[in-house]
């Protein structure tokens, strides 16, 4: 099948928008942006991008676009194995894996400091959901050899390997040539009180503690006695109606809450803790 | 009441003056503002099934452009260079950070009155085959076939190599060609249904 061709099946695919804004809707938002001051540190996303001095105009644009890549991994292996890490020479380049999630991420990091790469490696606490199947690397900018990729499990593997092998989990696949600064972040379960370092947007998501739940334009009062029913408390509960302070959007917090609200929606914050987002009024 | 910034918002910032007086960053701003805004919108809107989310990924996409300004490329890369910082932006609302952004209220507003509810792709035979394909793929021809990348300008968005970008375009357009032809072609349209990859 011919290139063009492939890209016209693509093409026919475009989910259609018919999205149409007036002048003053975008005059708006560009008057808000503009009113926000620029010089601002960075903390925009859990994916960190530290502060660096620019080099050239290309090297700051890619320190900015960092790749996210998340991946579907499986469930951890639990077995004891002697190295946190399994390498695997491909010639080019090399197939990291990990085959102990709960091993000190030092030992990953030590590991790679060992094959001349500097990749960190980080478990972060996740969501129920995202346990096991979260992934997300960074590579910084001026990082020579661009070949970085994330493996889920079963990806790549010796033939006789499936996902399920301890040598087979999630990993990456690295340039040998690569120069430059690499962190990377994998998923696994949020302990007691742990903060989840990223969660679905719902905690009613498929695999989160709220699944099958109804709750959205119920009132508190209700919805407590829900959440009481299954062990679930709220930390803290946020009014859906956000403002800009000096730029940043802001959530208040509700205090007292007013037992009559609605509630809007539940966030997941760590295990048996969720966020709600509530109003006076039932959100359309 | 407290306030608790929400968590994968920029700040904070200090006391923001606006002075009215000629302003080039603004000037800057506006200029590119308004040649790509309806495009990054487009972008948001075919990934994310809700212009409520696209309205806040769009105030959140620009917000980081005006704030890091200088960084932003000019001519044929500017539009690409906002996709990359777009694509980040639903990458962490996907992880389930940032809510709704007061910037793009209006916005908001008069999507939810305008847009139509988003028409996804069937299920043609092209369209279970486009879903089969791993993320990265769809990605990457998406960025050819809706957003009318070239490759260099891929390569910004992506924040990798022309060559990877060629790379993996190469593959990711073969494997699409094998899913298809695996499928019957008959529910293939009919322009596709030749083969040579």
């Amino acid at each position: 099948m011919k290139t063009h061709d492939i890209d016209a099946v693509t093409r026919g695919l475009a989910p259609t928008t018919g999205a149409r804004v007036s002048q003053e809707a975008w005059a708006d938002l560009s008057d808000g942006i503009t009113a926000t001051a620029v010089e601002t540190p960075a903390v925009e996303a859990p994916v960190v991008v530290k502060a660096r001095p620019r080099l050239v105009v290309v090297g700051a644009f890619s320190l900015m676009i960092v790749g996210a890549v998340a991946a579907t991994l499986l469930n951890r292996p639990g077995q004891d194995l002697p190295q946190a890490l399994s390498v695997t020479d491909q010639g080019d380049w090399l197939t990291v894996r990990v085959v102990d999630q709960d091993a000190d991420p030092a030992r990953y990091n030590e590991q790679f400091k060992h094959l001349g790469l500097n990749i960190k490696v980080k478990m972060v606490p996740v969501s129920p959901s995202l346990a096991g199947s979260y992934g997300t690397f960074l590579t910084y900018a001026n990082s020579e050899g661009q070949k970085l990729s994330l493996l889920e499990p079963g990806e790549n593997c010796p033939a006789t390997l499936s996902g399920t092998d301890p040598g087979c989990q999630y990993g990456v696949e690295v340039d040998k040539s690569f120069k430059g600064k690499a962190e990377i972040e994998f998923g696994r379960a949020a302990r007691p009180g742990e903060k989840y370092a990223a969660s679905p947007g719902s905690a009613d998501a498929p695999g989160e503690e709220l699944q099958g739940l109804v709750f959205r334009n119920h009132t508190v009062d209700e919805v407590r006695q829900t959440l009481e029913s299954r062990g679930i408390t709220v930390a803290s509960y946020l009014n859906s109606k956000t403002e800009i302070v000096n730029g940043v959007t802001t959530a208040k917090e509700v205090a007292p809450v007013p037992g009559g609200w609605y509630v809007h929606d539940a966030q997941p914050e760590s295990p048996g803790v969720v966020v709600l987002w509530i109003g006076p009024a039932k959100e359309k | 009441m407290t306030q608790t910034p929400i968590r994968a918002r920029p700040g904070p910032v200090s006391e923001a003056v606006v002075h009215d007086p000629p302003d080039p960053r603004r000037d800057r701003f506006e200029e590119f503002f308004e040649a790509n805004r309806d495009a990054v919108l487009g972008y948001l809107l075919r990934r994310t099934g809700s212009s409520h989310d696209a309205a806040d990924l769009l105030a959140d996409t620009f917000l980081i452009a005006w704030r890091r300004l200088d960084e932003v490329p000019g001519g044929s890369l500017t539009r690409p260079w906002l996709y990359g910082v777009a694509r980040r932006v639903l990458a962490n609302h996907r992880r389930g950070e940032g809510r709704r952004n007061a910037l793009a209220d209006r916005l908001r507003g008069e999507l939810a009155e305008t847009t139509q509810p988003e028409h996804l792709p069937g299920d043609s035979a092209a369209a279970r085959a486009f879903r089969e394909l791993p993320a990265q793929d769809q990605e990457l021809l998406s960025l050819v076939a809706w957003e009318e990348l070239d490759t260099a300008q891929i390569a910004t968005t992506l924040g990798c190599s022309r060559n990877a970008v060629r790379i993996r375009l190469h593959r990711a357009r073969k494997r699409f060609a094998r899913l298809l032809t695996q499928r019957s072609p008959a529910t293939v349209r009919g322009e596709v249904s030749h083969e040579d990859a």
